[in-house]
């Protein structure tokens, strides 16, 4: 069952651990953003949200619609928090932070995670993860493309 | 997703919706009938997407490595400058084409 709560700098969702869960859940988050004109890259955003819940629907909870992923969102004075847990048992995310896999058809969540957030940090277990997306004009831009200006 | 013809072997697919988790296997299937049908360059329009996760990215490099198997390229067009940036650090853009327009 979905679950929503809002004040005017949190944000709260309890979700089925369902890929659907993550378009409704970055759709919420986007209109939260909207609606307080906040700052803030949305799409860097939306990037570090999609990566981390994906990880919590697919890995933490094998989609099992009856596993829960819980969302919190924090607006503080650096940036956006943004906290993705799950009930499974966790991975090893420190293997994989440091030598992530080339696989072809997998494996870019976290280098996602690493480049579109300011901050990541996942608890001992890694089945939980709090990523923080500084304010706009706080943030190193990202490269530019060759042959484009900015 | 729709679908025309152009020049001979070019195929293009346009992408209707954000190529993300949800509707990953919907669009996979989409994309291995028109490789099934044989297709020098497939250009992949999203006009229309906003977002693209890591399972999109990873559809891309599939298709991409499908069509260099045969000899074929694929081409993605965007105007949108989130996600240029975004097959840029992400390389996407040294395995295909990132174009503006069709």
């Amino acid at each position: 069952m979905f679950r929503v709560s809002e004040t005017d700098d949190e944000l709260h969702l309890t979700m089925p651990a369902v890929l659907e869960s993550i378009d409704a859940a970055d759709e919420l988050l986007v209109g939260f953003l909207v609606r307080r004109a906040i700052p803030i890259d949305c799409f860097a955003v939306r990037i570090v949200l999609r990566e981390a819940l994906l990880n919590a629907v697919i890995h933490g909870s094998g989609e099992m619609p009856e596993q829960e992923v819980e969302l919190d969102v924090l607006l503080d004075v650096q940036g956006l928090r943004l906290s993705v847990r799950d009930h499974g048992a966790g991975f090893a995310w420190r293997r994989l932070w440091e030598s992530p896999p080339a696989h072809l058809d997998s494996g870019r969540g976290l280098p996602l995670m690493r480049i579109y957030a300011s901050e990541v940090q996942f608890n001992e277990a890694g089945n939980q993860v709090t990523l923080v997306r500084n304010y706009t004009l706080q943030e190193d831009p990202l490269p530019v493309p060759a042959g484009e200006a900015r | 997703m729709n679908q025309t013809q152009q020049a001979s072997r070019t195929r293009v697919v346009v992408a209707t919706k954000d190529v993300v988790a949800s509707c990953f296997e919907e669009f996979r299937q989409e994309l291995q009938r028109v490789l099934d049908q044989g297709c020098d360059e497939l250009v992949i329009d999203l006009s229309s997407v906003q977002i693209v996760d890591s399972r999109g990215l990873a559809l891309f490099m599939l298709c991409q490595k499908s069509l260099a198997g045969t000899g074929g390229r694929l081409r993605l067009v965007t105007q949108n400058q989130d996600l240029r940036q975004l097959f840029h650090v992400m390389r996407l853009d040294r395995h295909m084409t990132v174009s503006d327009q069709v």
